[in-house]
């Protein structure tokens, strides 16, 4: 399955707009359990951002703010998926659409070392189980899993019912070998045993409402409760019983405090903010952000916690206090593409240790913010359309009981 | 009384400065003959059509185009076949403006059945060849049907079949037609002469000419007629409307002029065996008929149609006029001259045979000049390459024909520069001289008729190596192997394919292990990634164990295939190059139906073709240089004999 660099061709042009309109989701699906670092190793890369554009990588140093080495061989108009890194932060994999493949770099020689052909119209990876990596294909809903170690495609695992579908998956160390997908094509969320490759079980979410499907995730490791999207509502399920406990009537995007102890929603330009170690889900607070927020990351600065969100419908950033619920700052961060056809639009933010960078691909830059400082230190040129980063090292983008 | 000198060298120098001149004036025409030989096709080809082949259309539309390369066309037949099986097709018509453009209504009760359409045709060219050929297109967004395009693509392998009739009498027109226009040169410059300077009477030459050409006459007049009807049937079965029909055609007016010239010269050697009309009347009149005759038969001939019309008309007659002088006078020499000689006294006898000998080797020196260099231009317009000489039957004729006319030619070396000295020196043998001639003869009867077998099959140009199959196999735990029609390897890279843009591309992937096909247990895909271009397709599970999809590569330039499915429960990924063939860029596979592409192209590559061809017409060149040269210095050395 591995194969020499292929031509890419340039279809991001011509999917963009679908892919950013796939739930507004496109990019690290990280609102929970991924991306948190183990800092033993010593990569090449370590503290190092790679800023994927569809001709180039380029690899930024955050701290001085510039560019300091570019991936190009083997990259041709690609369009790009999820990056994920493994736990030793030697390898990072990223999902390239255009050819339906997974790009493997080697973080040490700044590389592309191996191209895993998985199923098609795949967005989204995760790194569930210690040697794999499990990216969705949505044409197919099923997961195709790839050894880090042969970078082959060991298993496939369908989980969508209809087997098509756009799909996440939720796991944390409290559910053992058991995982929690999504599917936008499903009434509910399909429970895969991660061990035996299989779908194992469905929770069905059709009492709730019918025609509807499941998309975002989050889990609360402090009640054991796990959130899914399903529509206009945010079903709670008891991942001990898989009893259905709760219903929201909002839905959005859910990222988890690294205290376990809030959940931020997104909804619409209002974050609300609920009680993660309550059973009731009990709205806590909610938080204007004009402009469109999405992706949600966290600081923890001395036992306060602020949250940073890059706007998808201007060019600013906002910085929440998680304590007082209030903007404290907005940040001018760049702008990015708006594509007519989009139906959502997604704008990757990305923790890593002191900072949080966003890509402004309308601008063509990467901007890099201070979060102690909270302002913003630098704006990297980079190649126009960078639209997804992964950094080396501690994300700090929410807890996850795993380094995964 | 003996010349003065200088008057002797004048007319010698007189001679020479002729002698000259000719080859100055061959020299010319070789040259123009090698200029002007550019490799082309005969007959009708389909060259585009509108919807073109594997075109998938919205609605069905009022009416399907053909355009044709090569000849116009005089007579088509088009059935346009709809999904459910039913001809859906109007009377096919004939662009009065554009022969070469044919319109085919389609009935409106078709309505807008989607599905794939078969369109097939067959038409009569202006050459008197039918030509056929099958393509489809599809309404509606539905994928073409598999069985269906590889069914079509059986359907459209070139037709190389002889037909046999069609075959046997344009032979015998050839055979017929040197014997009337080499006999009563080949009389009148050899034999008469010869007989005179050794006191015999001109009655017996006329008695037995006049028998040959009056056989040669009823034998052109009769594979006429069969030739005409044969190809009159192309347009109907028989009857007085269709030949009506046929002889309105410009196919049949042609046929018309063979047939009044025909008829006329057997009206004229009829009275010349009545004797009442003269020697010279019937010798002349029969060469002018017979001129008529091949000058029609080079009108509808493969080089006229498909190349400039007057061109390929001189080209062609101009080796009919060769191999007239050649076999024709041959003819005289192996029926008219024995007798003769037996009726000489026997002390003249070998002086009238070498006599007749030299004479006529004059004339068939320069029949053979002229019908080789005409033979290879020819050649060059009609066989692209090398390879197609064995491949074709039109190339494998071609290889016989010439071998025959190489040992023809070494019988006639044999009994000119051996029989002939040995006649002048009185220990020659009449009867070995006679069993030469007529050995020489046969063989050129049948060059003759393989002639008239080249006449009748397409050229080696237009005609392909059919549609070609192609396998790739990849080979892992479980096998896989991608069967993809109609491609062939590239020979520069032995793992890649070629295809041709555009075309509908069966592909056909089979996992195999143990020898069999086994089944994938996940959707089998194909993905396509081009130049500007990409698709991802589902193959469908068929009868035989394999998963297939028909898709065409829009655009031309390098693609790569990637295939993946489960077989046996593993993850199966595989990648396989494959080029696409721009628009009229070589590729061999579809010369046939010729579908958007140029028929002087064959698989071989332009670069190949045109450097056979230039070998070819170099050929030509060379022959008649060297001819001319051969010409000149015979009629010195006949004169000289002479004087």
């Amino acid at each position: 399955m591995d194969n020499p660099v292929k031509r890419r061709r340039f279809v991001q042009a011509v999917t963009g707009g679908l892919a950013v309109g796939i739930a507004g989701c496109l990019g690290e699906d990280d609102e929970n359990g991924d991306d948190e670092n183990g800092s033993e190793a010593d990569g090449g890369s370590e503290g190092l951002a790679y800023a994927f554009a569809p001709n180039t990588i380029s690899i930024i140093d955050p701290a001085d703010g510039e560019v300091v080495d570019e991936i190009t061989d083997g990259i041709d108009d690609n369009g790009w998926g999820d990056p994920k890194i493994t736990t030793d932060l030697d390898e990072i994999y990223v999902i390239e659409e255009s050819l339906d493949q997974v790009l493997v770099i080697d973080t040490d020689s700044r590389e592309i070392v191996s191209e895993v052909d998985i199923g098609p119209d795949a967005t989204h990876m995760y790194h569930p189980n210690d040697g794999e990596m499990w990216a969705h294909s949505d044409e197919e809903g099923a997961f195709y899993v790839i050894d880090t170690d042969t970078h082959d495609v060991t298993e496939i695992v369908d989980s969508g019912l209809e087997n098509e579908g756009h799909g996440k998956l939720l796991y944390h160390e409290d559910f053992g070998e058991t995982g929690y997908a999504t599917n936008v094509n499903d009434p509910g969320v399909p429970v895969i045993d991660l061990e035996a490759y299989e779908r194992s079980d469905f929770i069905d979410f059709e009492d709730v409402a019918e025609d509807e499907g499941t998309h975002y995730k989050a889990y609360a490791p402090q009640t054991g409760l796990a959130y899914f999207e399903y529509g206009d509502t945010t079903v709670v399920v008891d991942t001990d019983t898989h009893d259905i406990v709760d219903e929201l009537d909002f839905a959005g995007g859910m990222y988890l405090t690294p205290d376990e102890e809030l959940l931020g929603v997104l909804d619409g330009d209002e974050i609300r903010f609920l009680d993660a170690t309550s059973e009731d889900s009990e709205e806590v607070a909610s938080v204007t952000v004009e402009g469109g927020p999405d992706a949600l990351r966290y600081d923890d600065d001395d036992g306060t916690i602020y949250g940073y969100t890059a706007n998808t419908m201007n060019d600013e950033a906002a910085v929440v206090d998680c304590a007082a619920f209030e903007v404290v700052e907005t940040l001018e961060v760049g702008d990015i593409e708006r594509p007519e056809d989009a139906h959502h639009l997604h704008r990757t933010g990305v923790a890593g240790d002191e900072y949080f960078l966003t890509p402004a691909d309308d601008d063509g830059f990467v901007a890099v913010v201070d979060m102690a400082a909270q302002d913003v230190v630098d704006h990297v040129d980079v190649e126009d359309g960078v639209d997804t980063i992964q950094y080396v090292g501690d994300s700090g983008v929410g807890y996850t009981g795993r380094i995964r | 009384m003996a010349r003065p000198e200088s008057t002797d060298r004048r007319r010698l120098s007189t001679h020479r400065a002729g002698a000259v001149r000719a080859v100055a004036v061959l020299v010319a025409v070789s040259l123009l003959i090698g200029t002007f030989a550019t490799p082309v096709a005969a007959h009708a080809y389909l060259s585009e059509s509108d919807p073109a082949n594997g075109e998938q259309v919205e609605t069905l539309p009022d009416d399907v185009t053909l355009s044709f390369s090569g000849d116009g066309v005089q007579n088509a037949e088009i059935a346009v076949v709809g999904p459910d099986g039913e001809d859906v097709s109007g009377d096919a018509e004939i662009d009065p403006d554009d022969t070469q453009i044919v319109r085919v209504p389609l009935e409106d009760a078709a309505g807008d059945t989607e599905g794939m359409y078969t369109v097939e045709w067959e038409v009569l060219a202006d050459d008197g060849h039918t030509t056929s050929g099958t393509f489809f297109f599809s309404v509606g967004d539905e994928p073409l049907d598999r069985d269906a395009v590889l069914e079509a693509y059986e359907d459209d392998e070139a037709d190389e079949s002889v037909p046999p009739i069609e075959t046997a009498a344009k032979g015998l027109v050839l055979v017929a037609l040197v014997g009337l226009v080499g006999g009563p040169v080949t009389a009148a410059i050899a034999v008469y002469p010869a007989a005179k300077r050794v006191g015999s009477a001109p009655g017996p030459v006329d008695r037995r000419l006049t028998r040959l050409l009056v056989g040669a006459s009823v034998l052109l007049l009769g594979s006429v007629v069969a030739l005409g009807l044969v190809q009159a049937r192309s347009v109907g079965p028989l009857s007085p409307t269709t030949l009506s029909e046929f002889v309105g055609m410009p196919l049949g007016q042609a046929w018309l002029v063979q047939l009044v010239f025909t008829g006329a010269i057997v009206a004229l050697l009829a009275a010349a065996v009545a004797g009442v009309v003269s020697h010279r009347l019937w010798l002349g009149g029969t060469l002018v008929g017979a001129i008529g005759v091949g000058g029609a038969v080079s009108w509808t001939s493969h080089s006229a149609t498909a190349i400039d019309r007057l061109q390929g008309m001189a080209v062609d007659f101009g080796h009919i006029a060769g191999a007239g002088l050649w076999v024709g006078g041959l003819l005289v020499l192996a029926l008219v001259v024995p007798p003769l000689l037996r009726e000489t006294r026997s002390e003249d006898r070998a002086a009238l045979a070498a006599a007749t000998i030299r004479r006529y080797s004059l004339l068939a020196l320069g029949g053979v000049t002229l019908a080789a260099a005409t033979g290879l231009a020819l050649s060059a317009w009609h066989v692209p390459d090398l390879e197609s000489l064995g491949a074709t039957i039109y190339g494998t004729a071609l290889s016989a024909k010439t071998l025959l006319v190489l040992l023809a030619l070494g019988l006639g070396g044999l009994t000119r520069f051996v029989l002939l000295r040995r006649l002048e020196r009185s220990d020659g043998s009449i009867v070995a001289f006679t069993r030469a001639v007529r050995l020489e003869v046969g063989v050129l009867v049948v060059v003759l008729l393989l002639s008239g077998l080249l006449t009748s099959v397409p050229t080696a140009a237009v005609v392909d190596d059919g549609v070609e199959t192609t396998t790739i196999e990849r080979e892992s735990d479980v096998d896989l192997e991608l069967t993809v029609t109609p491609a062939e390897r590239d020979d520069g890279e032995e793992d890649r394919l070629l295809v041709q843009e555009g075309e509908p591309i069966v592909f056909e992937v089979a996992f195999v292990d143990d020898g069999g096909p086994i089944e994938s247990d996940r959707t089998v895909r194909l993905s396509a990634d081009g130049p500007d271009d990409t698709f991802d397709v589902e193959l469908e599970a068929a009868e035989n164990g394999t998963y297939t999809t028909v898709q065409p590569l829009p655009a031309d330039g390098d693609w790569e295939l990637r295939i993946t499915g489960e077989p046996d429960g593993q993850y199966l990924s595989e990648w396989v190059d494959i080029h696409a063939v721009a628009d009229g860029d070589a590729h061999d596979h579809d010369e046939h139906d010729g579908h958007d592409h140029d028929h002087e192209e064959h698989g071989h590559g332009d670069a190949e073709a045109s450097a056979f061809a230039t070998l070819v017409q170099f050929g030509a060149v060379v022959i008649g240089v060297v001819g001319t040269v051969a010409v000149a210095l015979e009629a010195v050395r006949l004169r000289d004999h002479r004087e």
